[in-house]
């Protein structure tokens, strides 16, 4: 069975992410929080952790409207690094546009696509995927 | 009257500039042996001069405005003489008082032995409806900017409006997690209802902005024979009155993915004008065909109507409010809506007509 021991937010949105460190914290869910405020920033610590092997989170949380590097350019980048082990990416965004839906199931490294605000019953379906 | 001669009669002189006056159509003529460059009163009034004014070629051509209008007469006048070419073209021109206005130039050259004899011209005010064309343009321009804020704003409710209600239930969450006992009274039910509300009125109001941009580019696929069958049927009254026959020769297995509200449109537009243009003495024959050509269906719409002369009306077939016969509700905006119709599916339109034989469309459309 696997666990989430990591879990990286990539969101530029205080209250969000303020919020869902608070849902995280409280539901049990995993031990550490990996928080990054744009796409660059995220993909240059990745590269880092991935390669010396520490702390490579289990799961990512992407947003997709984001400053410098946006949700979309993060995946591109994210593609290119080929992690051994497999991490996990749930696009979660306030967009209900269905072509972005569509755009992020079109990533084979998404999971999936969750519409915010996220709840504390989406943490626990997302957790139970990783039990599975 | 007879080809060429000046008028003589009297009474054909009288008619003659009544039309003028009433259509505010002015003519002229060029002799080129003597050079002498005649007005009648019409011309004379649409350039604002006196009635004693004598207009030699230079000064003719002077009125018309700098650039591409005075390039545009000089060329098409001397091709005229030179090489037996009608011409039929749109010019700017600022009057003698410096009044600006659009005008419709046509001569007609006319050939003895080889050699031009004489140029004989109408010169029209079309001011007002090349004003309202460019008007209608302008509100084009409009509309398109208007749905691509439309999108926008789309984007903005799509996107930053659910952002800030979407942390507002979400706060809301964690304080009923966190804190519940400041939930324990009527105001946060409230609050929480409210914010629940603002969540939903906003996915309605993306729903609204999303049909609307939908609607201007919603493609489907339909059977071409079946669509082309439901547009006949749906103006047999009118073709039954004048016993006309329309002939649907489209193959059945065609299947074609497009704007099924454009492609009525064109269908429909179609036929009306055949209908409209048919020829009184000929029971009129409308045969539709459907080929494919590299990546374009193309649809042939034949008739045996009267027909437009192309060599004189060609480039401006398409444009709007041009109409070639003297049929009362003929409106010319028809042709402009489809070619903008077809234009906007990324595809084209081309005719080929023939004065007193017919008339050909064909649509190229996107496969």
């Amino acid at each position: 069975m696997k666990q989430i021991n990591t879990t990286c937010i990539i969101d530029d949105d205080e209250i969000y992410i303020f919020a869902v460190k608070r849902l995280i914290q409280k539901g049990d869910f995993c031990d550490n929080i990996l928080i990054f405020k744009n796409g660059k920033d995220a993909i240059k610590e990745l590269k880092n952790l991935i390669l010396n092997d520490v702390n490579i989170p289990e799961l990512i949380l992407l947003d997709i409207n984001m400053p410098i590097m946006d949700g979309w350019q993060f995946l591109e980048e994210f593609i290119k690094i080929k992690p051994k082990k497999e991490i996990v990416i749930y696009v979660v965004s306030s967009s209900i546009n269905p072509t972005d839906m569509e755009r992020a199931k079109s990533y084979k490294n998404v999971s999936n696509y969750i519409v915010k605000p996220i709840s504390r019953d989406a943490l626990f379906e997302i957790k139970k995927t990783f039990a599975a | 009257m007879t080809k060429g001669k000046p008028l003589q009669n009297t009474k054909d002189v009288d008619l003659f500039s009544f039309i003028q006056e009433a259509a505010i159509i002015g003519t002229w003529e060029y002799d080129i042996e003597t050079q002498n460059l005649v007005w009648s009163d019409v011309t004379r009034k649409i350039h604002e001069v006196d009635s004693d004014y004598i207009p030699n070629v230079e000064s003719a051509i002077s009125f018309y405005k700098d650039g591409e209008s005075k390039s545009m007469i000089l060329k098409y006048f001397s091709e005229a003489i030179e090489y037996n070419q009608k011409y039929d073209i749109e010019l700017e021109m600022v009057t003698k008082k410096g009044k600006e206005k659009w005008v419709r130039a046509i001569g007609y050259p006319f050939f003895e032995n080889k050699k031009c004899v004489r140029v004989r011209g109408l010169f029209q005010d079309i001011s007002k409806a090349k004003n309202t064309e460019i008007e209608i343009k302008k509100l084009l321009t409009t509309t398109v900017d208007q749905n691509k804020r439309l999108i926008n704003f789309a984007h903005i409710v799509s996107h930053n409006l659910r952002t800030h209600s979407g942390n507002l239930s979400l706060l809301l969450n964690v304080i009923e997690e966190d804190y519940s006992h400041i939930t324990e009274n009527e105001i946060f039910p409230m609050l929480k209802k409210a914010s629940e509300n603002l969540n939903e009125t906003i996915q309605n109001l993306n729903k609204v902005a999303q049909i609307n941009i939908a609607l201007t580019e919603s493609y489907s696929k339909i059977n071409v024979y079946k669509e082309i069958q439901k547009n006949i049927d749906s103006i047999s009254a009118k073709t039954i009155d004048t016993d006309a026959t329309i002939n649907n020769n489209i193959s059945k297995d065609i299947f074609l993915n497009t704007v099924p509200a454009y492609f009525d449109s064109i269908v429909i537009n179609l036929l009306s004008n055949s209908i409209k243009y048919r020829r009184a003495s000929t029971p009129l024959v409308i045969n539709i065909s459907g080929n494919y050509q590299d990546k374009y269906l193309v649809l042939k719409f034949e008739d045996n109507g009267r027909g437009i002369d192309l060599g004189l009306h060609g480039d401006r077939i398409f444009g709007m409010y041009n109409t070639f016969h003297k049929n009362k509700d003929a409106r010319g905006l028809g042709l402009f809506l489809i070619k903008n119709q077809v234009e906007a599916m990324q595809g084209n339109i081309t005719v080929e007509s023939y004065v007193n034989e017919g008339t050909t469309f064909k649509i190229f459309l996107k496969k």
